[in-house]
């Protein structure tokens, strides 16, 4: 099996998205080729990252704008949702 | 985080009890995913004006359409008209980035070089101080790429839920997403340069 071949396997493998067999031959594969281990490493390193990045918070008094744009829309108050303002 | 079936069955108590005049429960509907959509649309368009504009915008449709909603999960349909919405914003800002020359992806999709500084010229100095920037990555793909990767590992869906939200086949989520993440390693191997700006 060439690299090609395993390319989409090794690309799924970051998401658990392979079949035993096919995490086999993931496996075995990049035991044998030093240029698709380092390919791997470097994928899960970036998805690393993206998944490290954390919720932002917004801008100050976002929220209560949101609810007031909302309720100008239903033309009465929406309810409970504006106490649990905590960021703005 | 994954949508459960618990949590999808209180989204759908809510919308029921809005559709019977209780607008109390939009309140909590808005609460339980104004922060998500936030950081969908923040993590897509990095920044912060267009996120709020796209999340207000996301819940006046919700409002909008809720008396007819019938679907049986609240969550893919918020996340289909706020990504919609992403991808229009994207659109709109930026109509000169496709080159001439650009390469054709397996999809049929341009794959286009954004230029680094596409919308944002005082932030570079400061990025390329600061050096590798995942977020600076991520606004280098295209925009379709953008939706895919963002959905997937800043919202942590599935293939399935991304084809659903984007209604794309699945073999063209895994495809976008495989492209994306390819890009995404290169460009950062290359220690956040844009592809093609090598410096020798």
């Amino acid at each position: 099996m060439n690299c090609a071949d395993v390319y989409e396997w090794l690309q799924a493998y970051l998401d658990a998205g392979v079949t035993p067999e096919q995490e086999r031959a993931v496996e075995a594969h990049i035991r044998a080729c030093p240029e698709c281990r380092r390919r791997l490493v470097e994928l899960a390193r970036t998805v690393n990252a993206l998944e490290r990045q954390g919720p932002v918070a917004p801008r100050a008094d976002f929220t209560r704008r949101l609810y007031e744009t909302l309720e100008r829309e239903a033309g009465r108050r929406i309810g409970p949702g504006r106490t649990t303002r905590t960021r703005g | 985080m994954p949508q459960t079936p618990d949590q999808d069955r209180i989204d759908l108590s809510l919308i029921e009890r809005c559709q019977k005049g209780h607008l109390e429960s939009f309140g909590e509907l808005v609460a339980r995913y104004q922060m998500r959509l936030y950081n969908l649309a923040y993590r897509i368009l990095h920044s912060h004006e267009e996120a709020e504009d796209v999340v207000q915008e996301t819940f006046l449709n919700v409002f909008r359409a809720l008396p007819n909603f019938k679907g049986d999960r609240f969550s893919p349909w918020v996340y289909k008209i706020a990504s919609n919405l992403c991808l229009d914003f994207l659109r709109r800002r930026r109509p000169n980035t496709v080159s001439l020359d650009a390469p054709v992806g397996e999809d049929g999709e341009m794959i286009r070089e954004i230029p680094d500084e596409a919308g944002l010229p005082e932030e570079t100095a400061l990025a390329e101080a600061l050096g590798l920037d995942i977020q600076k990555a991520i606004d280098s793909l295209p925009p379709k790429y953008r939706a895919v990767i963002v959905l997937r590992h800043v919202e942590d869906l599935t293939y399935e839920e991304i084809a659903d939200i984007l209604n794309l086949p699945l073999g063209t989520v895994k495809t976008r997403l495989f492209r994306a993440r390819e890009m995404l390693r290169a460009r950062l191997a290359d220690g956040g340069r844009a592809p093609g700006r090598r410096r020798p």
